[in-house]
């Protein structure tokens, strides 16, 4: 018990450090689904079962194929490199949090809270620019600064519609908050546009999963906006940053200006459809006894909104359009009944392709990973602990170099059976 | 199960070393010319100007002076002694005084006794050392004072024999009565030093100059008679008592108005009346000022030293008169503080930074009445600065607009 409380202090101390990441800076920010895996428990596919034979933990219409209910927890290391100029950006959150409850094998409901987009930056003029200012000569840079993000909260339920068949459904929603700040940096200081912005929105995924033969299921998700991404804006108003820490404030060390008091920041404003996702995936997952499996999934995601241009603006000006996916992996389970401790042990591997198509400029970012992951299974009820790696290369079509991606995730998933009357001892 | 509590610890751990080791925080480096905010300028040359003057005032000088320089006469200083606890010594039975010296501290070394001031006294005279000129003091005449005639002059030096100050020192005794008495309820211990007709300045050193030791004060001369156990001790003791506050009174001297420059001076009270020709929304909505200098050329011929020039935007203009340049007090009051703006104008350049409240008036928290502008009180009075109207007298704004 004691290890567990150090690991959750050391996990949430890891959580407070600041990521980079060029995606980061695009629209409303880097959407977790196409940061390397969305849970170790699960590996590189979505819709075909990994966690369980007949089991998916992303995949809702696959849910009351449980046997007990879980809490699935993962946590995700990711690091971020480019070779020139040389950075290296690394961060960890936590990746997904999921409660299951099979409903007696028919149906099932499920919670759960994931990232939906990342939006930490820091990101500064390559170049410094020069403006000519009556009798003298000033060099600026720009940069921008973001932090926060938006956040996911699902609820779940899939129904078992006849024995090939069964739905499910996932209602996002999207909640959370940024904070912007678009500086201009000449004369000793900073000239800073310090913006605030409030998400709300409803996404919606609906998932039909059918047996074809007997080693063969078809998975079908459809993703649509119930209620397009809005957010509302607060932008302060500018201020001399005298004193540098990034804040419009007083201090002994100098007084921003002009005085915060002084100036008040525009009224709040709303900006509606930034972010309205639209778009299908397909699945196909054959098995090969009750070990191995490979899956195959496509998909393509368009991001049908319109008010983006409306919206603050990015530090990367632009905004991804349209994703289409391509996955695969091979998945080897665990024995169910064996007490050998090799037997215990899963392994998952895959691949993973996008290339999202953006709004403007006619740029393409082509991403290209790999995964490996192995899990423990412990205790009868099934239990597991899952650990994955996933690397991959992120190229821009409109930057030399790649962006060369790690990820390292661990999983946790525990089993009970929950709202069952026990017995009185 | 020791296999599994054990392979948990060690996953753990892993982890945590590689999580911890890999955070790390690098900037990213982009083209980000699509930024919103911009650097612009602005520049305004169509100043108004309207020079006017007031009855000079520098309680807040450094000096007292006498005499006449540059055509400025100062026939009078008035010094006020402070309300000090030493005065009731004079009540106290284990005290006597024995005398009271009054003293003046100059830098000259060739003072003559000559050419010295003669002392007065008068109890009830008073004065503010902020506000007073020469309006309440023109009907002054040394009759209606004390006279206590001239100082007996101390040359002090040090022990290389270098001079370090001359002081006039005045026997006051005969005062004795008049500084103590508890009676009067309108006492303020007011001195002058007056001298008749001189060519030459003499300069003394004012209570705004030292921290007390070269302070106009009276020096008091007591003895305190002390009983400890069965012995009786006499002591003699001196204490100072200062001024509590000093002013020369500068006569005004009749000036006509000229639209082409400004002059300030203290000695002559020359002020001006600066209006800035700037529209409402003179600059973009949200614009942040950087920097917002107003530049005014001078004539070096004229100024030799640095002068320090203040700048003051205008909060009431009520007493002001169309027409009319001289007045006994300033007509526009000013805001003061933190729109206030001292600068040393130097080499022919004085550059005074009103951005803070240029970024005020474009907030619409502040109106733009103009400015005033004066001469620093700690000039030297009889020097006066004349800034050109030209087309180097300008207003240069350097903004961000997003």
């Amino acid at each position: 018990m004691l290890q567990i409380r150090l690991v959750f202090i050391a996990c949430v101390l890891v959580s407070l450090g600041i990521s980079q990441g060029r995606m980061n800076g695009i629209g409303v920010g880097h959407f977790n689904k196409y940061q390397g895996i969305q849970n170790a428990v699960d590996g590189a596919v979505e819709l075909a079962p990994s966690f369980q034979k007949n089991v998916s933990l992303a995949n809702p219409s696959t849910w009351h194929n449980l046997k007990f209910a879980y809490l699935s927890i993962s946590y995700s290391g990711n690091e971020n490199v480019i070779k020139n100029p040389s950075t290296v950006n690394g961060y960890s959150s936590l990746s997904n949090a999921l409660w299951v409850v099979p409903i007696k094998s028919n149906s099932s409901i499920g919670l759960s809270l994931s990232p939906y987009s990342d939006q930490r930056l820091t990101i500064v003029d390559r170049d410094t620019s020069y403006f000519q200012a009556f009798d003298s000569t000033f060099g600026y840079t720009r940069s921008f600064e973001r932090s926060g993000g938006i956040l996911s909260f699902k609820i779940s339920s899939s129904l078992k519609v006849g024995d090939r068949a069964s739905l499910g459904i996932n209602h996002s929603i999207l909640f959370g908050s940024s904070r912007q700040n678009e500086s201009i940096t000449f004369g000793g200081s900073s000239i800073i546009q310090s913006s605030r912005a409030k998400y709300n929105g409803i996404v919606n995924d609906l998932f039909i999963n059918v047996l074809l033969v007997d080693d063969l299921s078809s998975y079908f998700k459809y993703t649509y906006s119930l209620k397009p991404l809005e957010s509302a804006i607060e932008q302060k108003y500018l201020f001399d940053d005298a004193n540098g820490n990034g804040y419009h404030d007083y201090s002994t060390t100098g007084f921003d200006f002009p005085f915060p008091d002084s100036v008040s920041a525009s009224p709040e404003r709303s900006v509606k459809d930034i972010h309205n996702p639209n778009g299908f995936k397909l699945g196909l997952n054959k098995s090969f006894g009750d070990k191995i499996a490979l899956a195959f999934e496509i998909g393509t995601l368009n991001d049908i909104a319109k008010g983006q241009d409306s919206f603050l603006l990015p530090p990367i000006p632009n905004w991804i359009e349209k994703t289409n996916s391509l996955k695969a992996s091979f998945s080897y389970f665990p024995e169910n009944y064996s007490m050998r401790i090799f037997d215990k042990f899963s392994f998952k591997s895959g691949l993973i392709h996008h290339i999202h198509t953006m709004k403007y400029n006619e740029m393409d970012i082509e991403e290209l990973g790999f995964s490996f992951g192995v899990g423990f299974k412990f205790k009868p009820v099934g239990n597991q602990i899952n650990l994955n790696y996933y690397f991959g290369n992120r190229k821009f079509s409109n930057i030399a170099e790649k962006e060369f991606i790690q990820q390292i995730q661990v999983g946790i998933s525990l089993a009970d059976i929950w709202f069952v009357k026990r017995r009185q001892k | 199960m020791k296999i599994q509590t054990s392979f948990l610890k060690y996953c753990a751990l892993f982890i945590f070393i590689f999580l911890t080791y890999k955070c790390s925080d690098d900037t990213l480096y982009s083209d980000l010319g699509h930024g919103e905010l911009n650097i612009d300028t602005l520049s305004i040359s169509n100043i108004d100007i309207l020079n006017y003057s007031i009855a000079p005032s520098i309680g807040a000088n450094e000096r007292l002076y006498l005499g006449s320089k540059n055509g400025i006469e100062v026939p009078l200083s008035l010094i006020q002694i402070s309300n000090s606890p030493y005065w009731n010594f004079q009540y106290d039975s284990t005290k006597i005084i024995d005398s009271l010296r009054f003293s003046l501290y100059s830098n000259d070394s060739l003072i003559n006794l000559e050419e010295t001031p003669n002392l007065f006294f008068k109890s009830d005279s008073q004065f503010d050392e902020n506000t007073s000129n020469y309006m309440e003091f023109s009907e002054f005449s040394v009759a209606e004072w004390f006279d206590l005639g001239k100082p007996e002059l101390r040359v002090n030096s040090d022990t290389s024999n270098s001079f370090i100050y001359t002081e006039l020192v005045w026997d006051i005794d005969t005062l004795l009565t008049a500084l103590t008495d508890t009676l009067d309820s309108n006492l303020v211990r007011s001195f002058a030093i007056h001298i008749g007709n001189s060519d030459g300045l003499m300069e003394f050193y004012s209570e705004e100059a030292t921290t007390g030791d070269k302070d106009p004060k009276i020096t008091m001369f007591f003895r305190q008679t002390a009983t400890i156990e069965d012995s009786v001790t006499i002591d003699t003791i001196s204490v100072p008592i200062y001024s509590a506050g000093d002013l020369s009174i500068l006569k005004p001297l009749e000036i006509s108005s000229d639209s082409n420059s400004i002059t300030l001076s203290n000695g002559m009270g020359m002020r001006s009346f600066l209006n800035i020709q700037i529209e409402d929304n003179f600059l973009p909505a949200g614009s942040v000022i950087r920097s917002a200098d107003l530049i005014l050329n001078y004539d070096t011929t004229l100024t030799n030293s640095a002068y320090n020039v203040i700048i003051d935007p205008i909060d009431i203009d009520t007493l002001f008169e169309e027409g009319t340049y001289t007045y006994v007090q300033d007509p526009y009051e000013a805001i003061g503080y933190p729109y206030r703006v001292t600068e040393d104008a130097e080499n022919g350049l004085c550059v005074l930074s009103i951005k803070e409240v240029l970024q005020n008036i474009s907030l619409g928290n502040v109106e733009n009445l103009g400015f005033k502008l004066i001469a620093n009180e700690k000039n030297d009075p009889f020097e006066s600065i004349r800034f050109e109207k030209n087309q180097d007298m300008r207003l240069q704004i350097l903004y961000v607009t997003n």
